[in-house]
Formats: C-alpha cells, structure tokens, sequence
C-alpha cells in the first residue's frame, strides 16, 4: 500500500483546473483566421483535400476540415490557424469561419433546446457510437475521461447501455453497415435526448463524404444538438462544447 | 526461382516482370513455399480485374533473404479453384477477401464466409442479418451474441460466442460495421493530398504507419529517393507512435483487470508523448505529419531537447508503475495462462506483429525488411513464449523501453533539414510496388498497381489486424466468457483497419 | 344414516352412472361425486377438528370384525386439506380429459377410479381396522395406478407405471408385516391395539416395530433413498392426477407415520432425531437433483421429495419435543409439519396444473424448448409465478409460514442447555436454508426459462392462454395460498387441536399463545409491506399519468439479426452448480469437442441420471437379472413343458411325503438296534 501511495505523490497534481482558459501546447490548429488578402483562389481551393474551402469570399468549413494546414503552409498570410480550441457550437452555419471574421465559434443558448438545460445541466451521460470512425476521434474521447482533463467532474460521462444514456455521441461518417444499429441505439435512448456529432468525418462525411458504402441518412432525420469538429476532436474542444451545451454559462 | 521474382520492400517493379503462372503451378509454387518455413509467410494475396481476366498476385516475404517472392495467375471469375488454405491455413482469410470481391469460388476452403461486406461485393445478398455462424447442435449450449455497439467508447463488431455455462467453447468474429470503401475511394481521388488523407484515415491510432507505407509506395513510384532528414522525421514518429500507443494500452488492460491505479498512472502517461507529437506536427495522433517527399514539419534540435526533457520526465513514473503492477498477484493472476495461442497455431493462421511475437514466432518488419533508418538502429525484436495475456503485455512494456532508447539514441544526432516544396511527378506507368512497415500492432503492406497512363489501377491495403482477429478468436477457446474483455484488449486489434 | 354408508352408497352409484353415461358427461359427473363425498366428509372433519371427533362402529362380519370408524382431530385436518385439492383436481381434471376426448376409450375408467381413489382416501384417513385399511389402501393403489397409465399408448407410461405399482406393493407390504405382527401378538384388528401391544413390550422391540410402519410409508411418501419411483410416476401421468398425487397420495405416507407416532408408545427423542436426520437427506437430494432436470414435471416431482422432507423435518422436530418435554419445539414442529402437508397440496398441485396448461399448449414438457410463454399466456404464467414464490418459501405466501413454524422451533431449541440438540438443530437450520436457496435457484430457472426471454423453438400451431375453466381451480387455490400468507393466524388456531393430539400431556397454553403472537407480527409486518408497495404503485400511476411511454425492443447490442439462441439455456444457468454436484449424479454425455482451427459441425447432449437409483434399483436389478437368468431355460413358452413341471412337482410332493415316513420309520428301526 506504501508504494501505492508513492506513485499517487509521484503524480502530483494531474488535471487542468481551468478546462475553459488552458493553454494548448505546441503548434495546435484550432479555429482559423482568415485575413481580406487578395490571393489566387483557384489554387488555395484546389489545395484542401476536402473541399473545405469556399472562395468569393474565402471562407472555410470547420465541419469539413481536417486541420491538416497545408492552407495557412502555402498561403500564411491569408490563413492562420490559432490555438483557440473552443469550437464547439450547436449551429452548422457557425462552423464555417468567414474572411475576416476574428470571432470565437460558440453555442448559441438561443436555440438550444429548452429541456437540455434543464434537465441536463448537472449530469449528462452520453452513449458513445462509432459508426466508421477510424478509432482516432474514440481514444481523443477516451482521453477525455483520463486524469488530466478528467470530463466526469462536470458531471459527463459516457455509460455501456443506451437505456441509461441521454443521449449519443457519434464519430466517424455512418456507413452502410452501421446504419441501422444507429438507429437501434437512437431508438433505445430514452426521451429526452441529444445528438452529438463529434469528428469530421461525423459532422459532414469529411473524406468518405462520397464514398458509396456510407449511408448518412439517420442525420437528416433528427435535429443535431452539438456539432465538435476536428481531426481528430481535442478533449478540450469536447469538453467545453458539452458543457457549453447543458449549462448557462455566467457572460 | 524463375517462377517468382524477388523484390525488396519499397522496390518498384513493371507489372510484366511478375511471372504469370497457370493456376495450379501458382497453388503449387505458394503452398510450396509455405511449407515448412516458418521464416516465410504471406503478407499479401489478392486480385484484381484485367481486360484479360482476374488477376491473382501472390506475395510471400522470406525474412531470411530479406525479399518478397512476388508471383501471379490469370484465372476467369467463373472459375472454380482448389484453394490455397485446403494446404496452409495463412492464405484462408485472403481467398476469403477475393471470393467475397469477385465471386470466385474455392471448392476445398475451409470457411468461405464473408468477410468485410464491402459496398462493392459480388454478391450483395449474402448481407450482416444472414452470415453463417458455427453452430453446435445442442439444446443446453447457448449463444452469446456482442455487439455491433459495444459497452466502451471503441468500434463495432460483433462476436457470437458458443458457451455452455460461464466457459466460452467457440468464438466467432463478424466484422464489416466500419466498411468506408477506402480502397475503392483510393482509385477515383486523384489529388495527391486527398490520397493522403485517406491514408491517415485507414486506422486513426497507426496514422504514422500507414502514411509511412503510403508515402514510401508515391515516392517508389514516382522514383523519388527522400533526403535522410524525411527518413529520421518518419522512424521517430513511428517509434513515438508506438511508445504512446503501448501506454494507453497499459492503461486499457489495467481498467479490464479493475485496477484503478494502473488504468489512471498509465492514461495520464500517454499525455506528455502525444502532447510532444502536437508540439512537432500540430495533431496528437500525428495526422498531418508525414507526407510523401516532404518533410512537412521539420525535426529541429529545439524540438530534440524537448523531447529529452520529455522522456526524462517519462521514464522514472513509467518504470515505477510497471514494476508495481507486474509484482501484484492479483493483476498477475488475471494475466498468466489467458487467453493463450500456441506456437503451432500462430504459425499455422500467420499472425504477424505482437500477436506472433508473444508465442515465440518472430515476426518483425523492422529487423526482416528492413527500412527508413531501421537499418542503423539494428533492430533486436523482443519475443515471447508463452501466448497469453501476460507475453501480450510484457511485450508492450518491453517494446515503450526498447522504443525509448532507440528514440534516445536517434535524437542525439539530429540530420539537417531542407524544407523543400512538393513536386509530386509522375507515376511509373504498368509498374507494381509494395511497401511493408512494422506498425505497433504489426506489418502493414501497401500494395499499388498502375496502368497505362500512370494512374492508379489498384491500391491494396493490408492492416496487421487482418491477420490477427483469428488469433483472438483462438485465444478465448476454454477461457471463462469474464475473461475476454482483457483478451480482447490484450490484441487489441483494429475494426476499421480491417474493415477499411 | 351413517356416514360411511352413506358415502360408499353415493359413490357406488356415481361409479355405475360414469359406466353407463355418455363419455363427455364422464367428468361432470365425477365432479358431482366428489362434490358430495367432499362436501359430507367435509363437515365431519372440520368438526372433528375443531373438537367434536366423531366415532362409529360398522360391522364387518366375521372376515373384519368390528370396523371403527375414528375421525379425530389429525385425520380431520387431512381430510379437509385432501377434499380441497381432489375438488380443484377434478375441476381441472375434467376440462383436461375433454382433449383427448373420442381418441381412447378409457375415459371413463379414469373417472371412475379417480371417484373410487377420492373415496378410498377418505376412508384410509379414517378407518381403524388393519384389514380393512390394509383393503381401502390396496384400492387406493389399483386406483391410481389405473389413473397415472392413461396414456397407456407410450412406452414410458406403461414402465413408470409398473415401476409405481411395484413398489406401491413393497409399501404395502411392509405395512402388512407390521399390522399382521401386532394382530397376531394381540388378537386384533383394532388400531388401538397397536398402543397397547407396543405399551407392553421394550421399546426397542416398539422402535422397531415403528421402524417397519415408517419405512413401508416412507416408500409411499417419497423419502429418499425410496423416492425412485416418483420422477417417473408424476411426469407420464395426466396433469390433474399429478397434482392430486403429489398433493395428496404422498401425504398418506405422512398421515401413517404420524399415525404410527400416536399409536406406538416409544422414546421420542430417538424417533425424533431418526426422522430429523432421514428428511434432511430426503430435502437436500430432491431439491438438489431438481436443479439440474429439464423435463418440468420431473422438476416438479423432485420437488415434491424435498417438501416431504421438510414436512419430516417437522415431524422429527416435533418429537424430539415431545422427548425433551418443551411444548414449544413439539407445538412449532408438529404444526409446522401439518401446515406444510398442506401448503404443499396447495402449491403443488398449482404447479402440476400449470405444467399440464402449459403441455396442452405446447405438447411439449421439456423446458429447453420453451420461452416467452408469458405474453401468449400471461394468467398462467402469474398463476405459476405465485406457486413458485409460495414454493420456495418467500412471504407473503404460505410457504413461508409452516417454514418460519419450524425454523421458530428449531431456533428455540438451539437456546436450551444441551449441547447435542443445539448441534443437531444448528445443522438442520442450515439444512433447511440451503434447501430454499437451491430451492430458489431451482424456480428462478424453471420460471424464467419457460415464461421470460423469447421462444426458443417454434410450434407449427399457435399459442394461446388456457380456458377459463382450466385456470379458475387455479386462482381457487391461489385465493387460499394468499389467505394462509395474510391470516395465518386463523389457519394456527385451527391446528391447535390436532397438534394438541400429539402435545396433549405437554400443552401449556402460554407458550402456545406466543407462538400465535410470532404470527400476527408476521402477518402486520406482511400486511404493511402490501400496503406501502400499493401505495408506492398509486404515486408512480399518479405521478407519470401526462408522460409518453415509448416501447422498443429489448437492447440487443445493436445487432440487426437477433436470434432465440442468444439467452441463457436451463443448462447453462444451472452448469456452475451442476459441476458442484458432480458425484451426486450419473451423467450421460454425448459430447463431442471441437477440433482444429476450423471445426466441423458438432453435436452435444447431457443427460443427468438419479445416482440413487443406479445404487438401488439398476444394480440390483442387474444382479438378479444375471442370476435369475440361469434359470430362464425353464421359461421354455411351450405348454407341454409347463405341464410337465407340474406333474414333476407332485410327484416331488408325493414322493416328499412317502421319504418322509420312510425316514421316520428307519430311524426307529435303528434306534431299535
């Protein structure tokens, strides 16, 4: 038990206090900054593997990026990525940032729907379901729940059964093969419940997006609730984005 | 031998060159080889349609000659053939993959069922609802059927197991949930960045591998010889990959056998690795970081301090949760003669990686073909005997170190870089290339085939995992069905590289 | 008129109408028989239990003598206890038998000895003389050996038949050497002869004279190691009949070892641990073999063992009370015993019934191929459920109360100074709790492999819920099972007479009043329990009333094609404890093992086999199979051969005779010399 208690003190002290103001190491892509510099559009368009990029005016779809960088590489004054890894947000047309536009990407509480804050805002237990994702986006959420940035403290957690869940947390682009079990699972969550859309490849397809073998028919049938983009989503993206979600934060 | 050329990993070859047998010769020529070799065993085998027919390719690395042995036949997809496996049980899941794309039919295999329910099968109705399992005939046996969706945050894939009472008799794995038509989106992208992408999205936790592999394939092809500062930058990754990836695995087997201490030590472990990767490619998992031809994110002697300071900090902590929990009985009783594979078996189905370096077979890309600066860190494998639960995880522990060192030595001699911009070239036209990479879980074997005008006529792709869930279903035979969890997360293997 | 005349009057005339009526009126009029022979004999009994035994003398001519007719406070009780199941048997019996109405011809039969089985009952609880208990107990067995082949048609009808007939002779056989021993010794028939004979003599000629009584009704009670021929009499019987033996026959053997405890003067204390000791064993093995059996009759059967010997365990508690002198131990005992006797005609028969509603549903009684079965027959499943609580002892049903009389008694005994009882009764209150638990371990598998979970076979016709008149005796019994858990009370007062029978020089009314006063706060607690979850089931109606419920499928993981295999087989529940008891059993296995990384197609079935039954009946039967086997050539089949031994033997007999003076008459001769 003695060396128990050694290891424990060797530790230290692991989790990030402040999930909502950490600083991110390195050289994190989070949301981008797009300035009005007049660049040849045709070539930065054809750059992004995933057509993220819209041109006139230059604008990218942090739904479909997949941080890879080579924008801000080959254009850096135009596209900047910043550390900034708040970027959760509840609206679809919020996640795409505009030239110009230096503002944070937030949920907005407007049109969050009532019971969420109502009922969720103290605990919310999300049944995870990876429908094609390539397993990078599931050890990020995993991680999510390690010591260091430790999600359980908000009161979120990811249970076994959907029965005992209030909502789902999907990753990957949904293929074929997984349709339906998607759909069993949406089905078994009790009312009311919420739909999560974490990765890229969950919130519009990313690469797969016009793969024949997937099948992204489930989301145009129930309103999504958080989109969390990245390639894969960081723990703190997810964790400020449900909190975001089911509680008021004080302005 | 004139009935097979002989390439080395990475070589590009013209498609003719490959000998074209007629379809027995080619049986013969394969099980042949096999046979009462250990030191050879099949990484690829695979077909793909011709103007003339289906063409079946055949790739079986000796790892004492350290080449491939690549031969080919012409068959019609009408054709009924013996089977490879009737012979040798290392080519069954391959003839299973080619009957399931083409509708090929194998007269004497042992187990022709589907395997990934592909969107672009031969035969759509054999679908997830109707798939054959064993069955035993018997009233008080019953059938535990898990998943798609399983009770953690991990992938889907069902397992059906046979139990009479709390004793697992019979497990069989149905995979195919995670099917993305990867192979098939290879072919119609044609940006060089789109291609990438696909690759890193093959397995989110081996995106280094597979890059590398993928990489290593554009740059053969294109005849590219990359500058040793890109060689350096894609071995530590690989070597960093693998260290972050064993720790978390530490952690996962520690949540399995419920000790607390380990599954929180060894998780919080991993951060500082993969937090290390995002201060060198921006991304945790390393996505964004390899790319053919270019070294995208240079490694600097900055970056070498920090990541001496890094392992400093790493090293003492993991040593000392290693050496607690190897000595708990209670973690070492859930560990010891689990979930065990003999020697003859692995052999026989040709597992590759950890799951056949933990019975005693050697199976190591890096020391057999060796590539990128492998060659110079003279790779030792580190082997197992005894086929359980607790070879998987010694393995793991024994590998982070081996990994640490070899990183150590890497980064005291940091290569000058040149940051060059991309000039992809052109493909070689009608040409055949294949790349093997030893990712953490094993080998990894890219294959490509172009065509006339240099576009990509096929890209095959083989994930270690390929090989290795026969394996796990191997292990739990006899064991109690509360032990597979840990099984299971002791291989660890992955849905969505084998489902691609 | 007297009651005997009048009731064998009634019953001879019912028997002549089922023979000469139409075969549906078959049933209904054996209802009316039983109703009147119940209803009479009814009254009699519950005034004899309640303190107004009645008497009366039939003459029997010069064959009998005189036939005492004695209904006393213990046969009372039994009567009415057995009156009960036979009327709900027959009400269930008759809407039974109309399926197979019009494809065997002996339906009427079956009517008639069940008439004639009712009545021998009746007569065996109350008749005094030993040749005519002997007469009515032949008829009892004849009668229900008839009833139990109806299906004469199967093979194993017809074996487990004659299996039951066979030892039903040895019971009676036994009986007869011990009623023929004081007879001659006395020179009487009368019962009460008995006490006097076994008063005059040492006591262990009386234990063993005991001894002989207990083992001839041990065989028809169903103590181990002569239960063999219960799992295989109950399950090929028709389902009524099953409940009215299990109910009922096997408690003759309990009403003639108590009987034989009034009658035989001796040490109780011995007798007491004897029986103790032999109904432990008796309640470990049946329960512990009814686990692993998948046929649900012969479950139910092994059941009926291990509740006989709880009944003993009280019987044995109750003497050793009587030999230590505490009125408590002999009070909590015998009334523990008796209310079990009939607790258990209540709940096994409910079990019986509901086994048969569910063969007629299904045509099948082998539990591995049912499932799901509560939401195509939602009122049998309840009625099985309530047996099945009642059964394993949980409150608020009955069970519980006649298990809590003898725990009371057993516990009371622990306090006392001797060290002895104290380990015996320690040892037999684990006895007993392991039997409930096992007990449990046994229903919870039958219940929720027969009605939870899905089908795990399909039937080529469809399932539906019985017909009311089948499940109406049911919740009959049911309403009786919820009276003596509620207001157990009532059910203590009427047992004070008949227990007094056997405690009468100890009764101390105080120690008797706690008793009583231990069962109302069972029965307060009971009641405030019901309460407090109505009121709970009130609020939660109330408080969800606006909410919208949703139905979906159970959660199965996600996977698209489920299928029946995937749920827990009776096998598999029970395999854990089935290696456990290993040496208890003979399993026959055909298992193969899987082979190889590819297997082929495999096989396996187990099937357990009653080791007792190996040791006892299959070795010895063996043996004397091999022995008398020498001798089968004189089983020739010609006629001329038979002829020929018997003019062999008389020539031996004559010839016997002339030897015999021949030596006579030359030993004198010498002698002479």
């Amino acid at each position: 038990m003695f060396d128990n208690i050694k290891i424990l003190y060797h530790q230290g002290k692991q989790f990030i206090p402040d999930t909502a103001n950490a600083k991110v190491p390195g050289i994190f892509r989070g949301r981008p900054v797009i300035s009005t510099e007049k660049v040849d559009e045709k070539e930065l368009l054809d750059l992004c593997p995933v057509d993220a990029i819209s041109g006139n005016p230059v604008s990218i779809d942090l739904g479909k990026c997949t941080f890879c960088g080579e924008c801000a590489m080959r254009f850096p004054n135009k596209i900047r990525f910043t550390t900034d890894y708040k970027i959760s947000t509840n609206e679809r047309e919020r996640l795409i940032v505009k030239e110009g536009d230096d503002r944070s990407i937030e949920v907005n509480p407007e049109t969050v729907r009532k019971e969420i804050h109502r009922v969720f805002g103290r605990s919310l237990k999300l049944r995870q379901i990876s429908a094609g994702g390539d397993n990078s986006c599931e050890w990020e959420l995993g991680a999510a729940n390690n010591v260091q940035f430790d999600m359980s403290r908000f009161g979120i957690e990811f249970v076994a059964s959907p029965r005992h869940a209030d909502g789902i947390v999907i990753t990957g682009p949904i293929t074929e093969n997984m349709a339906i079990p998607v759909q069993i699972c949406y089905d078994a969550v009790p009312e009311p419940k919420i739909i999560v859309l974490a990765g890229t490849d969950a919130i519009s397809g990313g690469i797969h997006a016009d793969s024949p073998a997937v099948d992204r028919s489930f989301l145009d049938k129930y309103p999504i609730d958080l989109y969390i983009p990245g390639n894969p989503t960081h723990p703190l993206t997810i964790i400020n984005g449900l909190v975001d979600l089911t509680r008021k934060r004080k302005k | 031998m004139m009935n097979c050329i002989n390439i080395k990993n990475n070589q590009t070859v013209s498609l003719s060159d490959i000998p074209e047998l007629r379809y027995n010769a080619f049986l013969e020529l394969n099980t042949g080889l096999l046979n009462g070799t250990p030191e050879r065993h099949c990484v690829n085998y695979f077909g793909y349609r011709t103007s003339h027919g289906l063409k079946l390719i055949c790739c079986i690395a000796d790892d004492n000659l350290h080449e491939i042995l690549v031969s080919s036949s012409l068959v019609k997809t009408k054709d009924k053939l013996d089977s490879f496996s009737a012979n040798n049980l290392n080519f069954e899941k391959f003839e299973r993959e080619i009957h399931e794309n083409f509708g090929l039919v194998y007269t004497n295999h042992p187990w022709l069922k589907p395997v990934r329910f592909s969107q672009n099968r031969a035969d759509l109705s054999k679908t997830i609802a109707n798939y054959p399992f064993f069955a035993i005939d018997s009233d008080e046996l019953h059938e535990v059927g898990v998943g798609p969706i399983h009770a953690g945050v991990i992938e889907p894939g069902h397992f059906r197991f046979i139990c009479n009472g709390e004793q697992i008799l019979h497990l069989e794995i149905q995979l195919g949930f995670q099917h993305r038509g990867i192979e098939q989106q290879f072919l119609e992208k044609k940006k060089l960045s789109q291609l990438t992408t696909l690759a890193e999205s093959i397995t989110g936790d081996t995106v280094v591998g597979h890059t590398t592999a993928f990489s290593h394939i554009w740059e053969s092809l294109c005849g590219i010889k990359v500058s040793r500062d890109i060689e350096y930058a894609r071995t530590l990754a690989l070597e960093m990959e693998r260290m972050a990836i064993h720790t978390g695995d530490l952690s996962a087997v520690c949540t399995d056998i419920a000790y607390q201490l380990g599954s929180s030590v060894f998780g919080r472990l991993r951060t500082p690795l993969i937090n290390f990767m995002q201060e060198w490619g921006g991304n945790r998992l390393s996505k964004g970081l390899i790319r053919p031809g270019w070294n995208k994110f240079p490694f600097t002697p900055e970056l070498a301090k920090r990541l001496a300071e890094v392992l400093d900090i790493f090293e003492p902590d993991f040593d000392e949760m290693n050496e607690q929990l190897f000595q708990l009985p209670s973690a070492l009783s859930r560990f010891e003669r689990t979930g065990v594979v003999s020697y003859e078996d692995v052999l026989s189905i040709g597992t590759v990686g950890m799951a056949a370096r933990m019975s005693g077979l050697n199976r190591d890309i890096r020391t057999s073909h060796p590539y990128c600066l492998y060659p110079e860190l003279e790779h030792e494998p580190i082997i197992k005997h005894h086929g359980d639960v607790y070879s998987r995880v010694q393995i793991r522990r024994k590998e982070v170190k081996q990994s640490m060192e070899q990183v150590r030595k890497l980064i005291s001699n940091v290569p000058d870089f040149r940051i060059e911009t991309l000039n992809p070239g052109n493909l070689e036209q009608n040409a055949f290339t294949l790349s093997l990479v030893e990712g953490w879980r094993g080998e990894i074997c890219h294959c490509a085939i172009t065509g006339e005008k240099g576009e990509l006529a096929l890209y095959k792709i083989k994930d270690p995992s390929f090989h290795n869930w026969l394996a796990l279903a191997l292990a739990v035979r006899n064991n109690e069905i509360s032990d597979f969890p840990i099984c299971n997360k002791s291989f660890n293997l992955s849905y969505s590289g084998h489902d691609l | 008129m007297s009651l005997s005349l009048f009731i064998l009057f009634v019953t001879l005339s019912f028997v002549l109408l089922v023979g000469f009526s139409k075969e549906s009126w078959a049933g209904n009029i054996a209802l009316v028989s039983v109703l009147i022979n119940a209803g009479t004999s009814s009254w009699v009994a519950f005034n004899a239990v309640t303190g107004h035994p009645y008497f009366e003398i039939l003459g029997g001519g010069s064959i009998f003598g005189d036939i005492p007719i004695r209904i006393d406070a213990l046969s009372g009780w039994f009567i009415l206890m057995m009156n009960f199941t036979v009327l709900t048997g027959i009400l269930y019996g008759r809407r039974y038998m109309k399926h197979y109405e019009n494809k065997s011809g002996m339906i009427p039969l079956h009517f008639a000895s069940f008439i004639i089985n009712h009545v021998s009952m009746i007569g065996i609880f109350c008749v005094q003389n030993s040749l005519a208990f002997l007469y009515l107990w032949e008829m009892m067995a004849l009668s229900s050996f008839i009833l139990v082949i109806f299906e004469y048609k199967k093979p194993e009808t017809i074996k487990a038949g004659i299996n039951f007939l066979i030892q039903s002779h040895i019971c009676i056989l036994l009986v007869t050497v011990g009623l023929i021993w004081v007879s001659v010794r006395t020179n009487s028939f009368d019962f009460n002869a008995i006490s006097v004979f076994s008063a005059s003599v040492n006591p262990e000629v009386s234990f063993f004279l005991f001894l002989v009584f207990f083992l001839g009704f041990a065989i028809k009670a169903g103590f181990v190691p002569f239960h063999t021929w219960l799992p295989y009499a109950h399950p090929v019987a028709p389902s009524h009949v099953s409940g009215v033996m299990s109910g009922v026959m096997i408690k003759l053997g309990i009403f003639g070892i108590l009987r034989m405890l009034l009658l035989i003067n001796q040490n109780y204390l011995t007798t007491g641990y004897f029986i103790l000791v032999f109904s432990i064993i008796s309640g470990l093995y049946g329960v512990i073999l009814a686990i692993v059996q998948h046929d649900l009759k012969k479950l139910l059967a092994y059941h009926s063992i291990e509740n006989i010997g709880i009944i003993g365990m009280g019987i044995g508690l109750g003497a050793i009370g009587l030999g230590i002198k505490n009125p408590i131990l002999a009070f909590a005992g015998f009334a523990g015993a008796l209310l079990h006797t009939l607790n258990h005609s209540l709940f096994k028969s409910l079990l019986f019934y509901g086994a048969g509603t569910i063969y007629q549903a299904i045509h099948t009684l082998n539990i591995e191929s049912m499932g799901g079965l509560i939401k195509k027959m939602p009122q049998t499943a309840i009625l099985f459920l309530v047996a099945a609580m009642a059964i394993c002892g949980l409150p608020p049903f009955n069970g519980f109360i006649s298990e809590f009389l003898i725990y009371r008694g057993f516990f009371e005994g622990i306090h006392l100074d001797s060290l002895s009882l104290a380990t015996v009764l320690i040892l037999s209150v684990v006895a007993l709790v392991l039997i409930g638990g096992l007990a449990l371990l046994c229903f919870t598998k039958a219940f929720g492999i027969i009605f939870l979970g899905a089908a795990r076979s399909t039937f080529d016709h469809e399932v539906h819920e019985a017909e009311a008149s089948k499940l109406f005796p049911g919740w009959l019994v049911v309403l009786f099972i919820l009276i003596i858990g509620l207001f157990p009370q009532i059910f203590i007062q009427l047992l004070i007479k008949p227990v007094s029978l056997f405690t009468g020089s100890l009764s101390n009314g105080f120690q008797v009043m706690l008793l009583v006063e231990n069962l109302q706060s069972v029965s307060m607690v009971t009641w405030t329990f019901i309460l407090a979850i109505a009121v709970i089931a009130a609020i939660k109606k109330f408080v969800v009333r606006n909410r919208k419920t949703v139905t979906s499928p159970t959660w199965g993981c996600g996977y698209v094609a489920t299928n029946s295999k995937m749920q827990y087989t009776a096998g598999s529940y029970v395999r854990g404890y089935r290696k456990l008891i290993r040496p208890l059993l003979q399993l026959n296995k055909k298992e193969e093992n899987i082979e190889g990384i590819f297997s082929n197609p495999i096989v396996s079935e187990t099937h357990p086999y009653d080791k007792i039954e190996v040791i006892f009946i299959d070795r010895p039967l063996k043996f004397l199979n091999n022995l008398l086997a020498r001798v089968r050539f004189l089983q020739s089949g010609n006629v001329r051969h038979y002829v020929l031994y018997g003019v062999i033997f008389i020539f031996i007999v004559v010839i016997f005779s002339l030897l015999n003076d021949a030596v006579t008459y030359l030993t004198k001769l010498i002698k002479q010399i």
